[in-house]
């Protein structure tokens, strides 16, 4: 039983932010080939995104910048904030939870439910459903932070595979008890049989580094140490079958109609896949914006990014704040859920260059 | 459907010249024939003929003959 309806749960506010270091897909022409880059454009639709390696900024310090935007801007009283929900696989530590160390960063108070949601793609839709089920539970508000960052390579490095895609991004959404608010209604799934399509199966505990040292020697297991693997063709099969049934559900048990909606927030994956996604579920497809465009595919943030992208401006007035949110990947995990927001409490994107700095240092930590 | 129309669909799938592919045409030595070209291939298969292949079904592809299976 995976389908959900909650109420009394007020969407207050949605940020969302990436790095101020810009990259364009052009740049990489002298490494890839005209050619290859164009087609690679044509296909995924990525123009330019943000990244985070040059300025080692975290997923954790986007999020906190989101964060900190909405309860500065609406003068919100933090000790509210009942729980802190860091839905992101881009963690600072392998532990704690990244969660604690942003309660405190943001000066929430220690009567604050804190963790970690470590899915990926599908962290924001399922984040919708955590968040309104603490408000069911008697939370006051939750805060809900979704952001990705890629690899922290160092300097100029660049990965050899699919480094165009992925952008870095964070957010943050603001959720407060109010029973007249509009319900949060949805979808979640889980295919844990085709784990294998998206992995970094090197450096946990399963494989861990010394084995992989042990079988490979040294240098390999460090090429390999939290490498990510994509089977590209089985992501888009996926989306293309399992995907489009979730939708196709959703959309019986809960008579939708999409006339009702601004637009549907959905994963940006990239533009292939967004574009057969829509001719299959016969959404609209000039009603699902194209941030990835300008941000790449941002993992957990590409939801609200999205979302803020697409209201942020102002641009949109008459918009009725009805939206569909579809998060896909990792996992496999998927869900599409309904909300209702404020377009005007939707942030417009922006950039941030401070990262934390956590006083770790090796004279301590030997 | 006649095998030009197969042909020509393929064709504009990957993205190469029209008239460029015969059945025997062997994809490892088509240029084009790269990841991108995989994945609009998969699309064309699930649009026109409502088969939804897999990446190992596309892997076990070695001509163009091949993919007329899936174009049923």
């Amino acid at each position: 039983m995976s389908y959900f309806n909650l109420n009394n749960t007020k969407i207050v506010a949605v940020a969302a932010t990436v790095p101020d270091d810009v990259e364009y897909t052009t740049d990489y022409a002298k490494q890839f080939g005209e050619e290859h880059v164009q087609k690679f454009i044509t296909s995924t639709g990525v123009e330019r995104r943000f990244t985070a390696h040059r300025l080692g900024v975290t997923s954790s310090d986007l999020c906190a910048a989101a964060a900190e935007k909405i309860l500065t801007e609406f003068d919100y009283d933090r000790s509210k904030i009942d729980a802190l929900v860091f839905a992101s696989s881009s963690r600072d530590y392998l532990q704690p939870v990244t969660a604690c160390i942003l309660q405190d960063r943001l000066g929430l108070s220690d009567e604050c439910i804190c963790y970690d949601v470590p899915l990926g793609c599908s962290a924001y839709v399922y984040g919708l459903e955590i968040a309104a089920m603490h408000i069911n539970s008697g939370c006051r508000s939750v805060l809900l932070l979704a952001g990705s960052c890629g690899d922290q390579i160092p300097g100029e490095y660049v990965p050899p595979e699919i480094p165009m895609l992925f952008g870095s991004g964070g957010s943050a959404t603001l959720l407060e008890y109010d029973e007249s608010a509009p319900p949060i209604y949805g979808l979640l799934r889980s295919m844990g049989r085709d784990f294998k399509m998206l992995v970094s199966p090197y450096g946990g505990q399963r494989h861990p580094f010394w084995m992989v040292a042990n079988d490979l020697g040294l240098q390999r297991a460090l090429e390999l140490n939290n490498k990510f693997y994509m089977l590209g063709m089985d992501v888009m099969r996926f989306s293309l079958k399992e995907v489009v049934q979730m939708i196709k559900d959703f959309n019986a048990r809960f008579q939708i109609d999409y006339n009702d909606f601004d637009i549907m927030a959905c994963h940006q994956a990239n533009k292939l896949i967004i574009s057969n996604l829509a001719r299959k579920i016969k959404f609209p497809i000039e009603r699902i914006p194209l941030s990835i465009v300008n941000y790449g595919n941002t993992g957990c943030a590409s939801v609200p990014l999205a979302i803020c992208d697409y209201y942020g401006k102002g641009e949109n007035p008459k918009s009725s704040g009805k939206i569909l949110t579809c998060g896909f990947g990792i996992g496999l995990s998927l869900g599409i859920v309904g909300i209702t927001l404020d377009p005007s409490s939707c942030f417009e994107v922006f950039r941030v260059r401070d990262r934390y700095d956590d006083g770790i240092s090796y004279d301590e930590y030997n | 459907m006649e095998l030009k129309e197969k042909l020509a669909l393929i064709e504009e799938a990957i993205d190469v010249d029209e008239g460029t592919l015969t059945p025997e045409t062997i994809l490892a030595d088509v240029d084009e024939w790269d990841s991108i070209a995989a994945l609009s291939l998969i699309v064309m298969l699930d649009e026109h003929f409502n088969k939804t292949i897999s990446g190992a079904q596309i892997k076990a592809l070695e001509t163009v003959a091949d993919i007329f299976a899936y174009m049923e």
